[in-house]
């Protein structure tokens, strides 16, 4: 796929996400993403197939949210396979802290399905505001 | 080349002098009138405004945290017209011999062949803990 076509794609993943819908980002991970959390917190790491993402970052990522989760675009850009995204998410966590970070994503697309993302956040507002994973606590 | 080969090329030039140990070649691409943003939650989070408020105002006091003139290396570039995203690994030590490896994405507008417009994420808990006290202590 083009730059073009790939931007488009991630362009359409976000304005759903905007909405609260996730569907559209769920479907267009690849069997085998991979996701790359930079930084130092408790849940920075590649988690390594959509099953990972799915059950050790998103699932007990969600678990902690009080609210609906939305994520605003705010410039995309595409440069060959890769999307950068850099966003802000607007949620607040079941213990009612508000949780608004920004997002620096790089995305790689093949065939129309992300294979790999890196992602640069706050790292220190993670830290402030989210508890550590629960597989985080058992590996402590 | 078109705007983004040529924009690439600039910064990844700019970069590898950086790598090198070279820190005016990065300092030469920016625009006098540069806009340099830390999104996040820190004390240092916030825009920065002019060429001189980024030097004296942002690297200055992160450099005198550490033992060493700053040093990194850009892993990624990705480019489409005027915008260059760089992706960095840091490899620093601090004044008081604390390794301060950070990871870095600069998302920069170029104008004219320079830096104009820089948004910077990095790990803001690695630079909290280590850096921001020094740096930027609380008032």
């Amino acid at each position: 796929m083009s730059a073009a076509a790939n931007k488009e794609l991630m362009q359409e993943i976000y304005d759903e996400l905007a909405k609260g819908n996730r569907m559209p980002f769920r479907n267009a991970m690849a069997e085998d993403f991979r996701w790359i959390m930079k930084g130092k917190t408790a849940w920075s790491r590649t988690y390594e197939g959509r099953n990972a993402v799915r059950i050790e970052l998103l699932q007990p990522l969600f678990e902690q949210f009080g609210s609906d989760y939305k994520n605003t675009p705010l410039r995309i850009f595409a440069d060959g396979d890769h999307v950068i995204v850099e966003c802000e998410g607007r949620v607040t966590t079941k213990s009612g802290k508000p949780y608004n970070n920004q997002y620096c994503l790089i995305f790689r697309i093949e065939n129309g399905k992300i294979k790999e993302m890196t992602e640069y956040l706050d790292t220190a507002l993670v830290n402030e505001t989210l508890a550590p994973p629960p597989w985080f606590t058992k590996a402590a | 080349m078109n705007a983004a080969a040529r924009n690439r090329e600039i910064l990844e030039t700019a970069f590898a002098e950086a790598a090198r140990g070279n820190g005016a070649a990065f300092r030469d691409a920016m625009a006098d009138d540069i806009r340099w943003t830390v999104p996040g939650t820190m004390r240092c989070s916030k825009t920065y405004e002019g060429k001189e408020n980024v030097l004296v105002g942002l690297f200055r006091p992160v450099m005198a945290q550490l033992d060493a003139n700053f040093s990194y290396r850009a892993t990624r570039f990705v480019a489409e017209d005027d915008i260059v995203v760089v992706q960095l690994e840091g490899r620093n030590t601090t004044t008081s011999g604390k390794p301060y490896n950070n990871s870095y994405c600069y998302v920069c507008r170029m104008e004219d062949g320079k830096l104009k417009d820089v948004v910077e994420y990095l790990d803001t808990k690695l630079f909290s803990e280590l850096i921001e006290p020094g740096a930027f202590p609380a008032k």
